[in-house]
């Protein structure tokens, strides 16, 4: 399987879901609630994956460390969720959806700052990702 | 706050999330982090809804709309987390921040195919831009 099978796959499931929240929305249904929502949902089916993969709750076994970053993932992805809505409210689509599709060159700087040893960070994956960005930004306005 | 400092904020905090992925599921299994890490952000998400939601302006019948955002957790937190979580492990966070930023083209290709929506140039040459930094990504050795 190549090395980039996992990311594809997470893009078109992330990709399907604003079509379908945008349905949602326009059924009257507001948009933080449908995220919460749609987060509470996410939590069965998460574990019924786990359930059918045989795997055990080890959580608290783990290092407190390992536990504050994981409990730490779900809290930075929900308060940019609530950012971006906010963003939404005050600021065009255009300009929220373009500033938020540079958050691969964010991921980058982070990742030289915080995870030295562990990311390589290459010339490619510079350019890989300046390209990428500006193909988000010119579908996106 | 201006609109355009508010999407900086959130773009942050994605970015952030990658590398706190990173760093927490080194040694762990990333199918029981994507669960575990689903209940804080659940709990903020609850708060903040019972804070900010004004329940007048939900619909009587919004069971249409429940349905759809019950399919977005399904495809979005459920699946999609669990795949980029793994993906997050193993290509790192940069890498996989990179493909999942093309998740944009998703929705004009869903409207080509379902909604005969029409062939933009735009679509064509973000899209092409895209494909040409994945393939640059591609090429680097492992």
């Amino acid at each position: 399987m190549s090395r980039y099978t996992f990311a594809l796959l997470s893009a078109v499931g992330f990709g399907v879901a604003p079509v379908l929240a945008r349905q949602g929305a326009l059924w009257g249904l507001p948009s933080i609630l449908g995220t919460t929502w749609s987060t509470l949902c996410a939590l069965p089916f998460l574990y019924l994956f786990m359930c059918v993969g045989r795997r055990r709750l080890t959580f608290t076994k783990w290092p407190r460390r390992t536990q504050a970053y994981v409990l730490g993932t779900g809290l930075c992805s929900s308060i940019g969720v609530l950012f971006y809505w906010l963003a939404l409210s005050r600021e065009s689509v255009a300009v929220v959806v373009s500033i938020n599709s540079a958050f691969p060159l964010l991921t980058i700087l982070l990742s030289a700052i915080l995870l030295r040893q562990d990311e390589r960070i290459t010339l490619r994956l510079v350019l890989g990702a300046l390209l990428v960005v500006a193909g988000v930004v010119i579908v996106t306005t | 706050m201006s609109g355009v400092t508010l999407a900086f904020i959130s773009s942050f905090f994605w970015a952030l999330n990658a590398i706190l992925i990173r760093k927490g599921v080194r040694d762990v299994d990333p199918l029981e982090a994507a669960y575990v890490s689903t209940y804080p952000g659940a709990a903020l998400l609850i708060f903040v809804s019972l804070a900010v939601v004004d329940w007048s302006a939900v619909p009587s019948s919004p069971w249409a709309a429940f349905g759809m955002f019950t399919l977005t957790g399904i495809f979005s937190l459920a699946f999609a987390r669990f795949f980029y979580f793994i993906s997050v492990q193993r290509i790192g966070p940069s890498r996989s921040s990179i493909v999942l930023a093309t998740r944009v083209l998703l929705a004009p290709f869903i409207g080509m195919l379902l909604l005969s929506e029409p062939f933009t140039l735009r679509v064509a040459i973000g899209g092409s831009l895209m494909v040409l930094g994945l393939s640059l990504l591609s090429s680097e050795t492992p």
